[in-house]
């Protein structure tokens, strides 16, 4: 029961989609041009996910791992079709303000990514509630911002004008209310002015139709993205954990290496790790490994810094399989893309940090595969706080030996 | 070899069952659906003859019964349009409406015109049997908003209660009867419209024994 509020809550403030993941934005700006459709897609929104999220988890062991992309797609897009026919048969003024966002549902990247991240992983129950958790979180996001676009757009809340009920409309009472607080009678040359300018220049305006339209809704988005990135730099000064913010889709299109969204939302709970993705992946990261054995050197100092941030990282990560060379490598590359969340320049350290290997292994011969395995040992005890007197032996060890193979 | 036959009959299995659920829900929603959509019909039919009363809410004013017309009459209508060169507008239904059994108040026109900015437009035109374009109602439309859906506020108030004939859209503020306003941005809407309710006063032309123009 703990682990289900724990997703609740989880969708809908620690990893909300809107708000920290930037999941689904091309619904949001769209849906969004009054609060009541927003909060009727969310909620669409919302029971398609956890529907899906129970079905997909229920049936995990069945869907063969080739092939679950494509089942996974069929199991959302009909329970949205069913979504879709229950709207128009039972509630179709919702259905008509929807429209054709409804069917759109099934390419939001939510759905999927939360499909292919969580609900293929976890038992039943935590994936129902993680899904009604991402709902809810979508919903509540939505709901917000369609509040802020109506009420600039169109001086109504909810559909609720206040010209119904107290005979002028919501923004002019508002601005009623601050002129009262702000005294008109005062003595400050400013407060006055600030009066005047109130209900002279902007009451007589009326609603900022645009906020209404599509512009708006990239306006909006432009400040929501502005405000998640202060929010992430104050969180990387002070050394919280920020990767989970703006995660959803990597900032750069043009290379996008996600491979679908769900790239970004690994987290489970089981000990055992797929490594299915890694067959797509090995080709690209070959290329880096060759760049982490050099830059591991380098860079250690910068570990030293970011040492809590690459510690939550490492717990996500429990792989104790066997040593062949084969197995070994696939690992490196599921491991490495897992990795991709963080966005600067410290994701070829944390790739390495990332393969934890048993102590054994150092002890092995000099094949270039197990240099490699013991840089990424060392680096791994430093994050698990040893002695850093230890460490500095280890690699004084190494840096001989790299020396007698040069010669 | 044998995972992909498993694979296969697994992802098989899944969408067989998903299209049973489907064919299920379909069938059971297909009364409500069906029903929704020919009131809305209906009410969008009723309210081309409705009139304004004193506090500017249409209402309605006469009882009318509809009658529709044989789908043969609805080809040659349609086939007269296209001889015109208006291929683009679809007359769907036309409906004689009487007062009373013999006494015919006037024609009600369903049209779909595909000159929409966003795809096609479908509303209803009244015209009574004196020629007087009583009113228009949107049935589907999927314009902008903001622009082509101002539609209802902006070209619906011009059509109500005024001779009919044929109209031109104008950008500049409409002056002899025959001229409607534009809505401010959404040309390509107003004409589409416009189009639509000229079409049909053709067809009521027509229907009136009057020749093809």
């Amino acid at each position: 029961m703990k682990q289900c509020t724990e997703r609740l809550y989880n969708g809908i403030i620690k990893e909300n989609p809107t708000f920290v993941l930037m999941l689904g934005m091309c619904p949001t700006l769209a849906v969004t041009t009054s609060a009541i459709n927003g909060l009727g897609m969310g909620l669409s929104t919302m029971v398609v996910l956890a529907l899906s999220n129970l079905l997909i988890s229920a049936l995990r062991k069945v869907i063969p791992d080739k092939v679950r992309i494509p089942a996974y797609i069929v199991i959302i897009a009909t329970f949205v079709t069913l979504v879709e026919l229950l709207l128009h048969a039972y509630i179709p003024s919702l259905h008509e303000s929807l429209g054709i966002y409804i069917s759109l549902i099934v390419v939001n990247c939510i759905i999927l990514g939360r499909a292919e991240s969580y609900a293929s992983k976890n038992k039943i129950l935590p994936s129902l509630f993680d899904g009604i958790g991402m709902g809810l979180g979508f919903t509540l996001a939505l709901t917000l911002i369609g509040l802020v676009r109506e009420f600039l757009g169109a001086g109504t809340v909810f559909g609720f004008s206040g010209s119904d009920i107290y005979g002028t409309p919501l923004p002019e009472l508002l601005i009623g209310l601050v002129n009262k607080w702000l005294n008109p009678e005062s003595t400050s040359e400013v407060v006055r002015m600030f009066n005047t300018l109130l209900t002279d220049e902007i009451e007589s305006f009326g609603p900022m139709g645009i906020m209404v339209l599509a512009p708006g809704a990239f306006f909006i988005l432009a400040i929501l993205t502005a405000i998640q990135n202060v929010m992430k730099e104050k969180g990387k000064k002070a050394g919280k954990d920020v990767s989970k913010i703006q995660s959803g889709c990597s900032s750069d299109c043009m290379n996008c290496t996600d491979s679908g969204c769900a790239k970004r939302l690994v987290e489970t709970d089981s000990k055992e790790e797929k490594t299915a993705d890694s067959d797509i992946k090995e080709d690209s990261s070959e290329e880096n490994r060759t760049e982490v054995l050099s830059e591991t050197e380098e860079s250690l100092e910068e570990e030293k810094e970011a040492e809590a941030k690459e510690k939550l990282k490492t717990e996500k990560e429990t792989d104790l399989e066997a040593e062949e060379n084969t197995s070994e490598e696939k690992d490196a590359d599921a491991k490495a893309e897992e990795n991709l969340a963080v966005e600067d320049a410290d994701t070829d350290i944390e790739r390495s940090l990332s393969e934890e290997k048993e102590p054994e292994d150092v002890k092995e011969d000099n094949l270039p595969k197990e240099k490699e395995k013991k840089y990424k040992m060392t680096l791994l005890e430093a994050t698990q706080e040893i002695d850093i007197v230890e460490l500095e032996e280890l690699l004084g060890e190494e840096e001989k030996e790299e020396g007698k193979a040069d010669e | 070899m044998k995972h992909l036959i498993k694979d296969t009959l697994i992802l098989f299995v899944i969408t067989l069952v998903a299209g049973g659920l489907l064919g299920f829900v379909n069938e059971l929603t297909k009364e409500p659906i069906a029903e929704y959509e020919a009131e809305k019909k209906e009410i969008a039919c009723s309210e081309v003859f409705y009139e304004e009363d004193e506090n500017g809410n249409l209402v309605a004013v006469k009882d009318l019964i509809f009658e529709p017309l044989t789908d043969a009459g609805i080809a040659e209508l349609n086939a007269a349009l296209i001889k015109k060169d208006l291929g683009n507008i679809v007359i769907e239904e036309v409906y004689h409406a009487y007062v009373a059994p013999e006494y015919l108040y006037g024609y009600v026109f369903g049209i779909t015109t595909k000159e929409g900015y966003n795809g096609e437009i479908s509303f209803y035109v009244g015209i009574t049997s004196e020629g007087r374009l009583k009113g228009v109602s949107l049935l589907d439309i999927a314009e902008t908003p903001g622009l082509g859906m101002n539609a209802e506020d902006v070209l619906l108030p011009q059509f109500r209660d005024v001779e009919a004939g044929t109209f031109k859209v104008v950008k500049t503020g409409a002056q002899g009867l025959d001229e409607i306003d534009a809505i401010s941005g959404a040309t390509i809407t107003s004409e589409a419209i416009t189009g639509g309710v000229n079409a049909a006063y053709e067809c009521f032309v027509i229907l009136q024994g009057g020749e093809a123009s």
